[in-house]
């Protein structure tokens, strides 16, 4: 893998001063990756801290880059991308060092679950060894006590018969007894950060649960801070303390999960919360109020507010893109020109019937969606 | 939805560019047609004919002779673009008679299935235990060696390979959901067919087919190589190395030159069939450069 | 998995019966096995014909002829030879000896080759190895084998010319005159090998490698590479233990079937480098309408096919636990 290239100095926006118990800090970065067009901005200037044994979620539509995000903290993305900015894992920086010095951090600082447990297990190993080689990657470990360390996190994800289970390959395993291994993996050198990539998201309602509650006693065993990456905000409300909400490869709301989901103030956030069906909700009191159109594609790109062609909020200062700023509470941050407007606003107000402007829902909204359509149609 | 109407009509402006994209593809295209110009055009105004006669034995590649002569005095150069052409012919012949029987078959079998399906695979299976080689000398040993019969004893061999194919994709096809749909609204078996299952077959049809144009060539120089192939006086590819692979030290350009033609010929054709299928299978190079 | 490899064996027990009965009807409808001893001059008397045709059963009608050549094949007999002196099935057991060392001598050569080759390429995807290498089998696939042999064998002796000893041997499987004692025998017969070995295993070669890479991009690009990346294991712990590991699965299946096609491949390189093996045996008995003879060599390829295919089988089993498990 070639080494991303590190072009800007990292330039702290809005992150405040990296404090001693931020154990993980990204500033101003941005990921290019190729295709077969050429590089594609995927993540555009994203600054966000991770403190010490805290879950920050990063919740966004498919496309926003959360996933590419985690994947350049890990330094996995494919090859010939292009990471600038800094990325600093408990003060050391990680964008632009070597492959050695990744491969040390990897598995041991800094570890990561990923979304599919049915394809993220070497098929033709057991899963007792494939812990364990991860124990033995960064330590003098003796096998056999590698191996004991193996059965000891699988029983402690909550693999019943760990012993004799060590020895299963992975596909005697369920779905979620897979991810409960792959949450071993990350946990088993007790890293400072674990990257949780839609952990939930492959697997049957019924083990959500579970999983999640493996991956909080995971979390408090090893003292892991978390970034929890996820579209699912009912795993957010569960297991979020922070919030970090990304659109087309920015992020535009910033705060506590309370604010962010009883504070809301970027019209993004307030209709990615409208979209999702309540179970506390009665029934005919509240509608679903799906957002309009499409996310724009990567590669194209306005110098205005990115949402601004699906916002009924947009009107002319929204030509000039928002800067993440200060709303409310510390530490909420929000990306809109009309944040004092949104205090208050539910989302039906803003996307149901009767929303205040229908200006732009109506040009480039549904219309928008229908041409996508037909363009797929006619092919 | 996307992944049906996406798989149904492929617009082939891009697959003509996913195409030109494949550079080695493209380059043998050009190679390919330059040799198949010249293998039918030159002859036209090419001092010698193949079955001339010089004064000149076996001298080595000159102006008069670029490719040199043989023992008996037979221009090099000229027997080459005949060898090439021969090799052609017979290639494009099995290439399309095992084409069309194949596709035919195939789709027979694919859409109509169950006894009918089974009937017509256990055929194919049955033809392809038989050892290519062998069969094709035993058969070919019992014809005359005319160019034509080679090449029908190489199709009869080779057509359950595109029928084991086509099926494959008819099979596949057949499932989807738009069938389902037609069907649904009252078209007719022949009109389903033509409008969905052949449209999803060309791809894969086109790319073996290319892979059996080489292993045609191929085939009909080992047939020729152990004395099964064409007959002299007629002239082939194969013929010319196997007359000449007994004198390679003392006449080696005999010996080179119709071995260099059969391998760009065949390099270029698998080329060709590699930008193809990468063209018309563009998962398998998403990320490229 | 055993069971399931038997299975497919009992499965294609009426496919291979078919095969030989059709390929019977062929090699007797292929000429006259008497068509030599009618056209010798002075000629043969009408009794001796008669009698040769008798003993070739040619008195019989097709299918009893094929009745009673089955029949004798349970026995094992391989029944009448056109040379009324050979006996087919000693000759070609002995025969088969020295086929299958120049087999097995190329399948080892060609899969070393090719999954190193494979490999290379996989992991410096679109580089100049990669070009390189895949050039390289592209031209093995285009190259026709004995054209390749012909020329190994022609730079060979002007090598041994140049040197003015045999270096590499070109003719035959091993020295008409043997050598005294085990070792230099053995080097005699190793010495004849090393060209032929060459030339049969190129053509594989070509094949398998571009099937080796493109297994292990495969596998390269899957999740279960990516959480081993993600543990921190070093480089080469992830291209061995986990790429190639399971990168070898299909490519081993596919060897394992392509091995009898070597067998074709034999009887061209055999030709060039005058080996007395099967390959030599199909082509004089095809010439002069050898049918048992050629029904012999048909019966040990068909055999050779389906054995591989169960070698095939049990090495798939062997290498994926996800099959073994079918067993419980």
């Amino acid at each position: 893998m070639k080494a991303p290239v590190r072009i800007t100095p990292p330039v702290a926006e809005s992150a405040g001063p990296p404090g001693e118990d931020h154990v993980l800090v990204v500033e101003d970065l941005t990921v290019r990756l190729p295709t077969e067009t050429g590089l594609v901005d995927v993540v555009r200037g994203l600054n966000l801290t991770l403190r010490r044994g805290e879950t920050l979620s990063v919740v966004g539509e498919s496309g926003s880059g959360k996933s590419v995000t985690a994947l350049a903290i890990m330094g996995l993305l494919p090859k010939h991308s292009v990471v600038t900015g800094s990325i600093k894992l408990a003060g050391r920086e990680l964008v632009g060092a070597s492959e050695n010095a990744l491969r040390a951090v990897r598995g041991n600082n800094l570890a990561m679950i990923f979304q599919d447990p049915m394809s993220s297990l070497n098929p033709v190993m057991r899963v007792g060894p494939q812990i364990a080689e991860a124990v033995r990657a960064h330590g003098s470990v003796t096998r056999a006590e590698a191996a004991d360390r193996a059965v000891e996190l699988l029983t402690l994800v909550g693999v019943p018969n760990a012993e004799e289970r060590a020895q299963d390959y992975p596909h005697q395993y369920s779905g979620g007894m897979r991810q409960r291994v792959v949450i071993a993996i990350a946990m088993a050198n007790r890293p400072d950060v674990i990257i949780a990539d839609e952990p939930t998201t492959a697997l049957d309602v019924t083990v959500q649960a579970q999983v999640l509650e493996s991956l909080a006693k995971a979390q408090s065993e090893s003292g892991a801070a978390m970034l929890l990456i996820t579209h699912d905000l009912g795993v957010v409300a569960s297991l979020a303390d922070r919030v970090l909400v990304m659109y087309a490869g920015r992020a535009v709301e910033l705060g506590t999960a309370d604010e962010v989901f009883y504070d809301t103030r970027m019209p993004y956030t307030v209709g990615l919360l409208g979209s999702v069906p309540r179970l506390d909700a009665r029934r005919g009191s509240t509608r679903l109020t799906p957002i309009p159109g499409a996310p724009p594609t990567v590669d194209r790109e306005s110098s205005g507010c990115s949402f601004a062609p699906r916002c009924p909020m947009a009107s002319p200062p929204c030509d000039t893109r928002p800067k993440l700023l200060p709303v409310g509470a510390a530490g909420h941050l929000a990306a809109c020109h009309f944040t004092e407007r949104l205090a208050g606003v539910a989302p039906a107000d803003l996307f149901g019937r009767g929303a205040p402007s229908q200006r732009s829902a109506h040009r480039e909204g549904p219309g928008l969606m229908l041409d996508s359509i037909q363009e797929e149609t006619r092919g | 939805m996307r992944g049906t109407q996406l798989q149904r009509r492929r617009p082939p402006r891009r697959l003509v560019r996913r195409f030109l994209a494949h550079r080695p593809a493209v380059a043998s295209l050009v190679v390919l047609t330059i040799v198949v110009v010249a293998a039918f055009a030159v002859p036209l105004v090419w001092q010698y004919s193949y079955a001339d006669i010089t004064p000149d034995s076996s001298v080595p590649p000159s102006l008069d002779h670029p490719f040199g002569t043989d023992n008996l005095g037979h221009d090099a150069f000229a027997q080459v673009l005949r060898g090439i052409q021969r090799s052609l012919e017979i290639s494009v012949l099995v290439a399309l008679v095992s084409g069309l029987v194949g596709t035919v078959w195939g789709s027979l079998a694919g859409y109509y299935g169950g006894r009918v399906d089974s009937l017509l695979m256990r055929t194919c299976d049955l033809v392809l235990t038989l050892p290519l080689l062998a069969v094709a000398a035993v058969l070919a040993n019992a014809t005359s060696g005319s160019w034509w019969l080679v090449a029908l004893v190489l199709s009869a061999l080779s057509w359950a390979l595109i029928a084991r194919v086509v099926r494959g994709v008819v099979l596949s096809v057949r499932e989807k959901e738009f069938i389902e749909a037609a069907r649904a609204l009252g078209s007719t078996d022949l009109r389903i067919i033509a409008t969905h299952v052949v449209p999803n077959v060309v791809g894969p049809v086109t790319v073996t087919v290319t892979i059996l144009l080489s292993t045609a060539i191929l085939a009909e120089t080992a047939l020729s190589y152990l004395g099964f192939g064409v007959q002299a006086p007629d002239v082939s590819l194969g013929l010319l190395v196997s007359a000449s692979s007994t004198a390679v030290s003392t006449r080696p350009w005999l010996f080179y030159f119709p071995g260099l033609f059969i391998i760009v010929i065949a390099l270029a054709v698998n080329f060709i069939g590699d930008g193809l299928r990468e063209a018309l299978d563009p998962k398998q190079n998403r990320v490229r450069r | 998995m055993l069971i399931y490899g038997l299975r497919r064996l009992v499965v294609s027990v009426p496919i291979v019966f078919m095969s030989t009965f059709l390929v019977f009807v062929m090699v007797s409808l292929s000429g006259d096995p008497l068509a030599n001893l009618k056209s010798r001059t002075p000629p043969v008397s009408p009794q001796v014909i008669a009698v040769e045709g008798r003993r070739l059963h040619l008195d019989h009608p097709l299918l009893e002829r094929y009745a009673m050549w089955l029949g004798g094949i349970v026995r094992g007999d391989f029944g009448p030879s056109v040379a009324a002196n050979e006996r087919i099935g000693p000759e070609i057991v002995a025969r088969l000896g020295v086929t299958l060392r120049l087999i097995a001598a190329a399948f080892v050569l060609a899969l070393l080759l090719a999954v190193v080759a494979g490999v290379i390429s996989a992991l410096k995807q679109h580089t100049w190895w990669d070009h390189g290498l895949s050039f390289l089998a592209f031209v093995s696939l285009a190259m026709p084998s004995f054209w390749f042999a012909v020329l190994l064998k022609d730079g060979g002796v002007q090598l041994n010319a140049a040197f003015g000893r045999q270096i590499f041997s070109t003719v035959g499987e091993r020295s008409v005159v043997a050598p005294d004692g085990v070792v230099p025998r053995s080097l005699d017969v190793l010495g004849h090998l090393v060209l032929p070995t060459l030339a049969l295993a190129i053509v594989s070669f070509g094949a398998w490698s571009r099937y080796q890479r493109a297994s292990m991009l495969d596998v390269l690009t899957s999740d279960y590479i990516r959480l081993a990346r993600a543990k921190g294991l070093s480089r080469r712990r992830v291209i061995v233990r986990h790429a190639l590991r399971n990168a070898l699965i299909p490519l081993v299946t596919v060897t394992a079937l392509d091995a009898a096609a070597l067998l074709s491949g034999a009887v061209l390189v055999e030709t060039v480098f005058q080996w007395r093996g099967m390959g030599d045996y199909l082509v004089v008995a095809i010439k002069r309408t050898d049918v048992y003879a050629v029904m012999a060599w048909l019966v040990i390829a068909a055999t050779a096919v389906v054995v591989f295919n169960l070698v095939a089988d049990l090495l798939y089993g062997m290498l994926d636990p996800r099959i073994r498990g079918e067993r419980r």
